[in-house]
């Protein structure tokens, strides 16, 4: 499990992104991206750490999805693929993009950032879901990927495994 | 009944049509036009139950793109159901209505010409049921699918015949029909032909014995390639008006362009999905651009290209993953420059032997491709399954390519006869009273196997020919 300490962003861009308002649509607590040990992080978060973290750097009333764990909800993929897949699409891709805005969360350096009560992941699939269709694909390693799904095992590949 | 022309062949045999081959074609026509009362003559090259004058009689040459021709073909009666796979599934209506990729024109007939034909070669076939509608079956409430609504791809099925050897199964009927003269051993060599018309024909054993066919109308159903040879080595070639007798070959062919990962357990293998033996594949929708060809899950183990992994169920967690090998059937092109033509060597009965020039150029695949793409795009984006592609181009010209072995279109069916040889009922254009029966008239394939229309379009011709009889 990716450190505490990693949550300070590294993006200004993204580190704006945290002080925009949160949706709080509700989320079933059988919805996707909310097993129990994100809640036991938030919690910790609430309780113990957040008050030694400094401000805008973490949200106390964020949940989180690393890397591996957002890689492997969207494409489905084992760490060691999503990697490897990461790693060719960092370096066919000229400049960095920055993901795409994401309501109701926040690219953190280690994954995704979200409030609870938001469904970002949902939104991410979404998203997904729209390059398919207007063909916002492109071919790594031989599998096809949404551009998304691509950027975001880019952003695996910079953990360690 | 069932005779042995090596030791029982009378001088003349005489029916109201006679049927030069015992494949499903042959033996089907003949049963149904039996059941209508009509006098039939069956005659096989081969034996009974094997080739006895050997299968060099088919001995072949070919070129172009490789093609395994030789061994492709069985001799004997039931022909090539004799290693028959068992698939079944009828053409799609846009199959019959689809203007074709090639130069030459589709079938001159509509789906629903076939209906009453594919019910009964259902029977024929020894399928359980003659439903293919994926709504009534029930199937995607009943099997593990991926989620094909407005992708413009849709679920069909296969059903399956056990499969059905036509000589074995059906040799009792022919033996006990009192209205079939099946004679084995017995090839078709010569018709002799009036201006318009078919006088008789005449027929030899392997050891010299000869006998003279008087029908009123002859059939020829000695199978895909065997049809277009038999015509062409004709003094006169009947049909060959448009230069189309062999013309226009076609076998369905495969392309494996990649892998899948998704969740376990989906079911697009064969299996019994509420009590019905089915094989699911994904083909397009009406409308959908592209060839009609069908999209293959195989389940595979994970190898080098795809690693151990696995799969992030929605539900259970961390699970494992389905590892799935991706393989499409694809309709093939009618070209006039595929097509069997006559070498000088000549076999033991004095038939010249035919030579196949296979023409699938790398383009072909192109559509095919393009379709691939589609797929993969709506699949991605309405389930959770990812593609690896393993082939994204074309084979080169002289690459092996997977086939069918469906030996199709030599004798097409045609609305015009500059289109093709025979007409919407199988008779030759310009014989009055000759018939071709098989896939070898076939103007189009989609991407369903022959045999269930081969069944559909004999059961047709028996009811055209009952007609004409009566007449």
């Amino acid at each position: 499990m990716p450190s505490l300490q990693a949550l300070p962003l590294r993006d200004p861009q993204l580190r704006s992104e945290q002080t925009r308002s949160e949706q709080t649509r509700s989320r079933p607590s059988n919805a996707p991206g909310a097993p129990g040990r994100r809640r036991v992080l938030s919690l910790i978060g609430l309780g113990l750490l957040a008050p030694i973290l400094p401000m805008g750097c973490a949200d106390p009333h964020s949940e989180r999805m690393a890397w591996p764990e957002l890689a492997r909800s969207l494409t489905g993929m084992d760490d060691e693929t999503g990697r490897r897949i990461g790693r060719s699409w960092a370096e066919q891709k000229t400049g960095a993009e920055a993901l795409p805005e994401i309501d109701g969360g926040r690219w953190a350096g280690d994954g995704l950032l979200y409030a609870p009560g938001t469904e970002p992941l949902s939104q991410l699939e979404a998203r997904v879901r729209a390059q398919y269709l207007k063909q916002e694909t492109a071919t790594v390693d031989g599998w096809v990927l949404s551009r998304l799904e691509l950027d975001v095992l880019a952003r695996l590949a910079e953990t360690t495994g | 009944m069932i005779h042995d022309a090596r030791t029982d062949l009378p001088e003349v045999l005489e029916a109201d049509v006679a049927i030069a081959g015992g494949g499903p074609a042959g033996i089907v026509l003949a049963l149904e036009l039996a059941e209508r009362g009509r006098r039939v003559l069956l005659i096989e090259g081969g034996g009974r139950q094997s080739p006895n004058g050997g299968t060099s009689i088919y001995d072949n040459t070919t070129s172009g793109r490789p093609y395994p021709l030789t061994g492709s073909r069985l001799r004997w009666l039931g022909g090539t159901s004799n290693h028959w796979g068992g698939w079944v599934r009828p053409f799609d209506p846009r199959d019959f209505t689809d203007a074709p990729s090639g130069d030459l024109p589709g079938w001159p007939i509509d789906a629903d010409a076939l209906n009453a034909g594919y019910r009964r070669a259902a029977a024929w076939c020894e399928v359980g049921s003659a439903d293919y509608d994926v709504g009534r079956i029930g199937l995607e409430r009943r099997a593990r699918l991926l989620d094909l609504a407005n992708t413009g791809f849709e679920h069909r099925v296969f059903r399956f015949s056990p499969p059905t050897r036509f000589g074995s199964r059906y040799a009792e009927s022919l033996d006990r029909s009192e209205l079939i003269d099946c004679r084995v051993n017995l090839n078709l060599v010569e018709l002799q032909q009036s201006e318009d018309a078919v006088s008789s024909a005449r027929a030899v054993t392997f050891e010299g014995r000869s006998c003279t066919l008087r029908a009123r109308h002859f059939v020829i159903a000695m199978g895909g390639v065997e049809n277009a040879r038999f015509l062409l080595d004709q003094a006169r070639v009947p049909g060959n008006q448009a230069g189309l007798v062999g013309g226009g070959f076609m076998d369905h062919f495969g392309f494996t362009p990649g892998l899948m990962l998704a969740d376990a357990g989906l079911q697009y293998e064969r299996g019994r999905i509420a009590g019905d033996d089915l094989m699911t594949v994904m083909a397009p929708s009406a409308g959908t651009e592209g060839p009609n060809s069908c999209v293959l899950l195989t389940s595979t183990a994970p190898d080098d290209i795809l690693p151990p992994a696995y799969w992030t169920n929605r539900t259970s967690g961390n699970a494992a993953g389905g590892h799935y090998r991706i393989s499409m059937i694809n309709a093939p092109t009618a070209r006039r420059e595929s097509r069997i033509t006559l070498g000088d060597e000549r076999d033991r009965l004095g038939l010249r032997r035919p030579h196949l020039h296979w023409h699938l150029p790398p383009t072909e695949f192109e559509p095919v491709i393009a379709l691939f793409e589609r797929w993969m795009d709506a699949i991605g984006a309405r389930n959770r399954a990812r593609i690896k592609w393993t082939r994204k181009t074309p084979p080169d010209e002289n690459d092996n390519v997977g086939v069918g072995y469906h030996h199709m279109g030599t004798t097409r069916m045609s609305a015009d006869p500059a289109d093709g040889v025979v007409d919407p009922d199988g008779r030759v254009w310009d014989r009055d009273n000759l018939y071709v029966a098989g896939s070898s008239v076939y103007p189009a394939a989609g991407f369903a196997n022959p045999t269930l229309t081969i069944c559909a379009l004999a059961v047709r011709m028996a009811a055209h020919l009952d007609q004409r009889l009566e007449a």
